[in-house]
């Protein structure tokens, strides 16, 4: 499924990411929003180029999240404080689908050569048990630690191959 | 002068033993008059260190004048420092050495010497005891005055004075010397021994023995008060002062390189992990360009990780881990 299509099939979805929060699924009330808007926050806080979001969406059949995350990353609109942010491609997305209970993780062309196989999975696990309970805020909160933990290595992987990729060129 | 001084005590020998049978015994002519000297009242100095008499006088023979005279008396030859006094003359020359030899090694390793009084056994009842003498000759110096009845270790008394300490426990003392006199005599190993062998086992006992008694009365004292002081100190101080004072006896000792290299070091890797921990939090991470161009028709990303369900609590992480890897291969 290419992306236009992908656009269409989404067309009715709201493409709009409040302070890093989408919940289009509805599982926040307004005091767990703030909650969860504070640990995304406090992930991204380090990361300057990049932008952290966490989305709750219930698919529809048909749907799969791989294809959601795919969609929002790309045409999302993330908004911090008010602002736009624009097309940007260090966008982190920690995508959960409270209806097929599913989890995982986009990741813009900014990190797109640093993740490895399995890695985001040991990150989504750190927040398995909550979101096994149904405790959706305890659970992105853990898994926004896990992930900030986890950038840090990529940052130092990336910080890596840039340096060999320079000195190739020079 | 010398072969005429053998053949005259020879000579005296002789008539000795037809004046009496059963022992030497001065008893025919009782001390009354001469010098006592060297165990021997009656007889020229030269004659007893020739014959090395063994007399015991028997206790009707000896006034109290007299005893106090051959053992208090400094005009007989008793200074004050002399560690065996036997003016009965039990001990031969050589024996007497041998016995002060003991006695004075053990006053170099002692504080509190011991003066060794002989007197015959059964002579107990003879209006001196070692506390007079004590008082009488060897005050206020610290020391243990001993009346061996020669032949009867087991009946023997004693007196143990600290000095400055006062005196020891008249019945620490006893149980010393009962001790001391059931080893030497014998008794415990079930045979009889000689009279100067166990003199020589009892002054070694009492030598052994007489360490827990000066411990008692000397070093304790001090040691108590020492602890004290320190302990109240101690007490007294608060944490703050204690590593002061760590840090001062460190400081004075000359071989504390070591550990202050150590607990420099140490302080270091401290500062450095500290300044670790806060850098991580406070730095900001800039992720470089990756290069990698846009695919698939898409602006800002392309890559979806794998996905974790959380559907069944009894579904495992590690089973959908196991299955996320058989689906790649």
């Amino acid at each position: 499924m290419t992306l236009a299509t992908l656009r269409v099939s989404y067309e009715g979805m709201p493409a709009r990411v409040e302070a890093g929060v989408y919940d289009e699924a509805g599982v926040l009330r307004s005091g767990m929003v703030k909650r969860v808007e504070a640990a995304v926050k406090r992930c991204g806080r380090q990361f300057e180029n990049l932008s952290i979001a966490v989305a709750y969406v219930a698919l529809g059949d048909g749907m799969t999240l791989e294809q959601f995350g795919f969609w929002l990353l790309n045409y999302g609109e993330f908004y911090d404080g008010g602002k736009c942010q624009t097309e940007n491609s260090g966008r982190v997305l920690v995508m959960m689908d409270v209806k097929g209970k599913r989890a995982g993780i986009a990741y813009g062309y900014l990190l797109d050569g640093f993740i490895r196989e399995g890695e985001s999975f040991e990150v989504l696990a750190s927040g398995h048990a909550d979101l096994l309970e149904g405790d959706y805020v305890v659970g992105t909160e853990r898994v926004m630690i896990s992930l900030r933990r986890y950038l840090r290595r990529v940052y130092s992987r990336a910080q890596r191959a840039s340096k060999k990729r320079k000195r190739r060129l020079t | 002068m010398r072969c005429f001084q053998l053949i005259a005590a020879t000579v005296i020998r002789l008539g000795m033993c037809l004046v009496s049978q059963t022992s030497y015994a001065a008893n025919a002519f009782a001390p009354t008059q001469g010098v006592v000297n060297r165990g021997s009242a009656w007889l020229p100095s030269w004659v007893s260190e020739v014959l090395e008499v063994e007399t015991a006088v028997t206790v009707d023979q000896l006034s109290e004048e007299l005893v106090r005279e051959m053992y208090l008396g400094l005009s007989s030859g008793n200074s004050p420092h002399q560690k065996v006094v036997d003016p009965q003359g039990f001990l031969g020359k050589k024996e007497r050495e041998s016995c002060a030899k003991t006695l004075e090694k053990h006053s170099q390793e002692s504080a509190l010497p011991m003066f060794l009084y002989l007197f015959g056994s059964g002579q107990e009842s003879l209006g001196l005891s070692p506390k007079e003498v004590y008082e009488a000759k060897l005050a206020p110096r610290p020391a243990m005055v001993i009346f061996y009845f020669y032949g009867d270790a087991r009946s023997a008394l004693g007196y143990v004075h600290g000095g400055k300490d006062g005196e020891a426990a008249p019945y620490d003392v006893a149980e010393l010397l009962r001790k001391s006199g059931r080893k030497a005599s014998g008794l415990d190993a079930g045979h009889s021994v000689m009279p100067f062998a166990e003199l020589v086992v009892f002054s070694k006992e009492v030598s052994q023995r007489l360490f827990w008694i000066e411990h008692k009365l000397i070093q304790p004292k001090i040691d108590v008060e020492d602890a004290a002081s320190t302990r109240g100190a101690v007490e007294d101080m608060s944490t703050l002062d204690k590593l002061g004072a760590f840090f001062e006896e460190l400081r004075s000792d000359p071989d504390a390189g070591r550990v202050w290299y150590s607990i420099f070091g140490i302080f270091l890797l401290c500062l450095a992990l500290i300044g670790r921990f806060i850098y991580r939090r406070k730095r900001n991470y800039i992720f470089p360009d990756s290069g990698i161009g846009a695919r698939l028709g898409a602006k800002n990303g392309a890559e979806v990780s794998e996905l974790i369900e959380f559907v069944d609590v009894k579904a495992s992480l590690d089973d959908q881990k196991r299955e996320l890897k058989e689906n790649d291969l």
